[in-house]
């Protein structure tokens, strides 16, 4: 079976572990556990009539110290941006991934995914920066990984666009 | 290895062998498993198959091979039987090599560390945040309380305005009162008040001497406008009471009252409707038979 590695990028504590979770367990937790490393998870998917594995490389957020490593995302055929949308800087944080990524593994598909629609009330993120987004040719999906909420879909279309390539 | 004595480096390879599990697989530049060997059961690797792709069974190395030239190290790789390995992966001409090595303990230390640091950041991320709403709502009440004050101040002097005003007019009333008491009281002229339905209210001793009725009469209601003038001009008094009601004040008229004893006091009278009344009218009164 065609297998494809799709890895998940962005800051610390914006959700990749819990989207992960909810898209190949679909479960929920509360509870912030940081992700130290790799972990390496697969999910099957089906994108027109081909069944492929999705090999989700859910890799430790960046912070202050800790800065992506290249190595991680070798042979990745596509990513997902993760944003949480409570915490404006991760957004910037974002950006710089992109550029780091574009320069590791060229111009793969991604999507971002502004995560955290559950606490909306409580968003850094106003329209005018989401729309400057997608505006520059992005793909971006609102997303809630305690509800589900366009989760399936933000993974469903990067499988999407990893297999028009 | 150079520069160690051989007990260093065969020490120090026991060691690794003793504490880390090592563990490796040397795939073929076709990307197929060609050999594997050392504790790849402890990181959750079983069943490999010789010549079949590597990426297909182990998930980790899909798309990592063949590699360049240069090594490469995966730290932190948390295998499916739970624990954390370090993959190395460097070239030989016999293939790529993939070494593992177990790092769980160093694994969660670091993790220990990361947890508390981004807890702390994420602690301070929020404060910040509840910092920013304190502030605003700060700026907004300043801004609330700025906006009432300057009203209040405004206000204010609204008021000092108006109590300025009211007491320069209440100044002017009491200096015309005065001016008007003074006229009044000097009984010069006769001057009385008089209620358009009939009542005489309010006179001066000039206009009592007059017409012969003393104060206690007057204020006994017994002095009646009927009494004290004579029937035959009374249509000079409607004709007044037209012009004070058309002009507010009557031009002055020769008239004749009738007083107590019941003689004949011409006189000049002339009558003004007070301010805002339809009714209440203030009256002078010239004995004429003293002035001619």
């Amino acid at each position: 079976m065609i297998q494809k590695k799709i890895c998940m990028l962005g800051a610390f504590a914006v959700g990749k572990t819990s989207l992960v979770k909810r898209y190949v367990e679909s479960i929920y937790s509360d509870k912030y556990h940081t992700t130290v490393g790799v972990k390496i998870d697969k999910k099957a998917v089906t994108v027109g009539a081909q069944e492929l594995n999705l090999l989700l490389w859910d890799i430790q957020g960046e912070d202050g110290v800790q800065k992506l490593r290249p190595s991680y995302l070798r042979g990745a055929a596509g990513y997902i941006l993760v944003v949480d949308g409570t915490r404006r800087e991760t957004l910037d944080t974002a950006y710089a991934i992109q550029q780091s990524a574009q320069q590791t593994v060229g111009l793969v598909p991604f999507v971002v995914v502004i995560n955290k629609t559950d606490l909306v009330e409580q968003w850094a993120l106003d329209d005018f920066a989401i729309n400057e987004l997608t505006a520059s040719g992005w793909t971006v999906y609102r997303t809630s990984a305690k509800t589900g909420q366009h989760v399936e879909e933000a993974f469903l279309t990067l499988a999407e666009k990893i297999m028009e390539v | 290895m150079p520069g160690l004595p051989s007990s260093i480096s065969e020490f120090m390879l026991k060691l690794v062998s003793d504490t880390r599990s090592p563990a490796f697989l040397l795939v073929a530049n076709d990307g197929r498993l060609s050999e594997w060997g050392g504790e790849l059961a402890v990181y959750g690797i079983e069943d490999l198959r010789r010549d079949q792709p590597v990426g297909q069974q182990v998930f980790f190395l899909e798309g990592m091979l063949p590699l360049d030239t240069s090594p490469m190290f995966l730290p932190y790789v948390k295998t499916d039987s739970g624990l954390s390995a370090d993959v190395y992966l460097f070239s030989t001409d016999e293939g790529s090599w993939v070494l593992l090595l177990d790092a769980t303990w160093e694994a969660r230390k670091r993790k220990a560390i990361q947890q508390k640091a981004n807890d702390l950041s994420l602690f301070v991320v929020e404060q910040q945040k509840v910092g920013e709403e304190l502030q605003q709502a700060k700026d907004e009440l300043e801004e609330i309380v700025e906006r009432r004050t300057h009203a209040l101040a405004k206000a204010n002097f609204q008021l000092k305005l108006e109590l300025e005003e009211r007491e320069r007019l209440e100044e002017a009333l009491r200096t015309s009162e005065a001016k008007f008491r003074r006229i009044s009281e000097s009984n010069m002229i006769g001057i009385m008040f008089w209620d358009l339905t009939g009542t005489v209210t309010e006179a001066n001793d000039a206009f009592l001497e007059m017409i012969g009725y003393t104060r206690e009469e007057l204020q006994a209601g017994k002095v009646s406008w009927d009494d004290i003038t004579g029937p035959e001009l009374r249509h000079l008094d409607d004709q007044a009471i037209e012009e004070m009601r058309a002009r507010g004040a009557s031009v002055p008229f020769e008239k004749i009252f009738i007083h107590k004893d019941g003689s004949r006091v011409p006189l000049l009278f002339g009558a003004a409707l007070l301010e805002g009344s339809k009714h209440q009218t203030v009256c002078f009164a010239l004995d004429l038979k003293k002035h001619r």
